[in-house]
């Protein structure tokens, strides 16, 4: 199962080496990874998505907390309500003759058009994670030119 | 004042007595202020010799171990002793130089990421960027090394930081707040499984339990006042102890209340109670495959009290039924305000009846017939020097003083136990001696193991320390061919050492006195006559090849599994 681990750390050199490494080292790939400056620019925040079941979660939740840079760590899957996002540009072959019809699509998905080209449009969709896999399911028709995801982000609501 | 001088004068502002280390390039300045500040510094004669020296002080004396290295090779020669003071969680405090900062990625001669090599086996490790935060990692490496579950730190000193002009007013103190207020703010945030909310959970299971166990792991060792406190509700409580090998020496009288090390190669008894008991309490112990095997083993089939300082630890090894983040002490303090159930106490006291006269005896059996055995020769010692220092390196002659030298004292079995690192022994005996001058210590190294870090004989004979180095020669690497021999149907790869040097020669060629013990008869006199004399003895010990340590629990077994008990 994924799971998503949020952590506040210290806006430190190497920080992000630091954290990672925690995960490789027990095997762990990560599948995303966002970080970024918060308000504070003393702090980042990261959201690190893993494959592992509760208990490796809560092992290395665990061990990433006694992390010296590491403020807090935890396990956004126990949050009550939350809301998670994730951000892609999405290349999608396309014809003069099909764009109605790909627009078309996009509009359903909420995809927003950043340029269209002769052979190409290119999308952009900020979404929870499987809208956007559903939104790249329903243009594999045209083909997929590039696809490009962040990191997922998780909020408690 | 440069950043050289702020080193050495915070190293003196924290009373460091000593410092190992080896100079180089970028180091030079560091090495400058260390002669003009009168900085007292123990040349080893290898990296290695140097963290493994820091080491052996930091356990013997529980302060923190200091040592400096120079760049590139000077630092990665650190990292095996890094890795060791992680696995046994050793405060040891290495300072290395760095190219300058201007070229820092640029390949530079005798440039090494140390950082990046250093991170997984470090409890924390900084590059001073700038000058600025020199003093402020200075202190935050310290503290980290100390604070909760001691553990090494590295700090990375580029050259133009050694070298940059630094205030004569530098206030360390104003530093030294800093960064202990960054740790208790740290701490102040993280209160899992506190004690006090655990305690009536304990007191509950106490009052089922039919046969409690304790198992007391180095986290007994390391924190100060918890062996006395166990011993005191060992004896109040009659509950059975086993020991871990970090712990061995932190119960006093370790031999009138422990069943001995539970292991691979424990006691028949406290394997045979680490199997049977029905309520196990382990308090510092990380449930290291050597101590107990295959964790499933244990699974669900007896209840289980885990305390340790380090949160991570929890369920880590070992699923447990109530789990507490607690300081040994902390943690033996308040079981001891446990109102202990008295219709308890004939029944455990039976338990323990029945563990203790088991046909299986607290020490291993061995026949003294033939060649010399190691475990005379260690059984020997431990007659004639009881209260030594014992020191080992990593092998079957570490198992055989695990086995038969009864420790008196805290930090008194110094030992690689995590890491088990070949070539710790003599610096570590090294350290131990120079951070406790008025011990006897004692060292087992083995015929492989010495070869590992013998150039630091140099440093024996230089400060002429006393370290009485028995170097167990077996002709092999002893456990290595014991494996091949239970496991490989005693194909022995790579393991016969027949050709060795001659090591009363080496000895001699490094300015040492030389004895060699070959015999049974006169054991005891000749041990005593080396213990007369003084400062550094290399005693080499020609003893049987073919002895094995026994018992055994093969590795992913569990207590029933346990071979090699004599009836």
């Amino acid at each position: 199962m994924i799971h998503i681990v949020v952590a506040k750390v210290a806006s430190k050199t190497g920080v992000l080496s630091r954290v990672a490494g925690h995960f490789t080292r027990r095997g762990y790939n990560i599948q995303n990874i966002a970080a970024c400056e918060t308000h504070d620019p003393e702090f980042v925040h990261l959201t690190i998505s893993i494959e592992a079941d509760e208990r490796d979660v809560e092992l290395v939740i665990n061990q990433l907390s006694r992390l010296a840079d590491v403020i807090e760590a935890r396990d956004a899957s126990k949050f009550p309500s939350s809301v998670e996002r994730q951000f892609m540009l999405i290349k999608v072959a396309c014809t003069p003759t099909q764009r109605q019809e790909i627009l078309k699509i996009a509009d359903t998905f909420a995809c927003r058009v950043v340029s269209i080209g002769m052979e190409n449009v290119i999308f952009e969709i900020t979404e929870e994670p499987s809208k956007l896999s559903a939104a790249a399911r329903a243009f594999e028709h045209y083909g997929i030119l590039e696809l490009i995801k962040t990191g997922s982000i998780i909020m408690e609501d | 004042m440069n950043g050289a001088d702020v080193v050495v004068k915070f190293m003196k502002s924290k009373g460091v007595e000593y410092v190992f280390g080896y100079p180089g390039g970028p180091v030079l300045h560091l090495y400058d202020a260390v002669y003009r500040h009168d900085l007292n510094h123990i040349l080893t004669r290898h990296e290695q010799g140097a963290v493994h020296a820091a080491e052996g002080y930091a356990k013997a004396t529980g302060r923190v171990g200091v040592c400096f290295a120079t760049s590139g090779p000077g630092a990665t020669n650190l990292v095996t002793g890094l890795a060791d003071a992680m696995l046994d969680s050793v405060p040891v405090m290495a300072v290395t130089g760095q190219v300058a900062t201007a070229v820092i990625g640029h390949d530079a001669f005798q440039e090494a990421d140390i950082l990046g090599i250093t991170m997984p086996i470090t409890k924390n490790n900084y590059l001073v960027r700038k000058k600025e935060m020199l003093l402020e990692i200075l202190e935050d490496a310290w503290q980290t090394a100390l604070e909760g579950r001691p553990g090494p730190v590295l700090v990375d000193i580029p050259k133009d930081v050694s070298m940059a002009q630094f205030d004569e007013d530098i206030d360390f103190e104003a530093a030294a707040h800093k960064a202990a207020q960054h740790w208790a703010e740290k701490h102040a945030r993280t209160h899992h499984y506190e004690v006090a909310a655990q305690l009536a959970s304990i007191a509950e299971a106490l009052k089922t339990a039919h046969r409690p166990m304790i198992l007391a792991g180095g986290g007994v060792t390391l924190s100060e006042g918890a062996g006395a406190l166990l011993s005191t509700f060992i004896e109040k409580s009659g509950i059975p102890v086993g020991i871990t090998l970090m712990a061995k020496g932190a119960l006093v009288p370790s031999d009138r209340i422990s069943l001995g090390m539970c292991g691979m190669h424990g006691t028949p008894v406290a394997n045979t109670a680490l199997s049977k008991c029905d309520l196990l309490i382990a308090v510092g112990t990380r449930f290291s495959d050597r101590t107990i095997g295959n964790p499933s083993v244990y699974a669900k089939k007896r209840f289980i009290v885990h305390a340790d300082i380090d949160a991570a630890e929890i369920s880590k090894n070992m699923e447990v039924n109530i789990p507490v983040v607690a300081d040994a002490a902390a943690f033996m303090e308040a079981l001891l305000t446990i109102e202990l159930p008295q219709n308890k106490l004939d029944e455990w006291a039976d338990w323990k009846r029945e563990v203790v006269s088991s046909k299986h005896g607290i020490r291993t059996d061995f026949k003294a017939e033939g060649v010399l055995k190691p475990q005379e020769l260690v059984q020997a010692v431990a007659r004639v020097v009881p209260d030594a220092l014992v020191v080992t390196d990593v092998g079957q002659h570490q198992m055989f003083a695990a086995q038969h030298f009864p420790i008196q004292r805290q930090r008194s079995f110094i030992t690689s136990g995590g890491l088990g690192t070949m070539g710790f022994g003599l610096p570590a005996a090294i350290g131990a001696a120079l951070g406790r001058p008025e011990d006897q210590v004692i060292l087992f190294s083995g015929d492989g193991s010495i070869q590992m870090n013998i150039q630091e004989l140099a440093t024996l004979k230089r400060l002429g320390t006393n370290v009485k180095v028995f170097i167990v020669d077996n002709n092999c690497l002893g456990m290595v061919r014991q494996w091949q021999e239970t496991f490989y149907e005693a194909r022995y790869s790579q393991s016969c050492l027949t050709d060795n040097p001659d090591f009363m020669a080496i000895a001699r060629a490094y300015g040492l006195p030389a004895i060699e013990i070959s015999a049974r008869e006169g054991l005891d006199e000749k041990i005593a006559e080396i213990m007369g004399m003084q400062g550094p003895v290399i005693v080499h010990c020609n003893v049987a090849e073919m002895e094995n340590v026994y018992p055994l629990i093969p590795p992913g077994k569990g207590p029933q599994d346990m071979v090699g008990v004599k009836e």
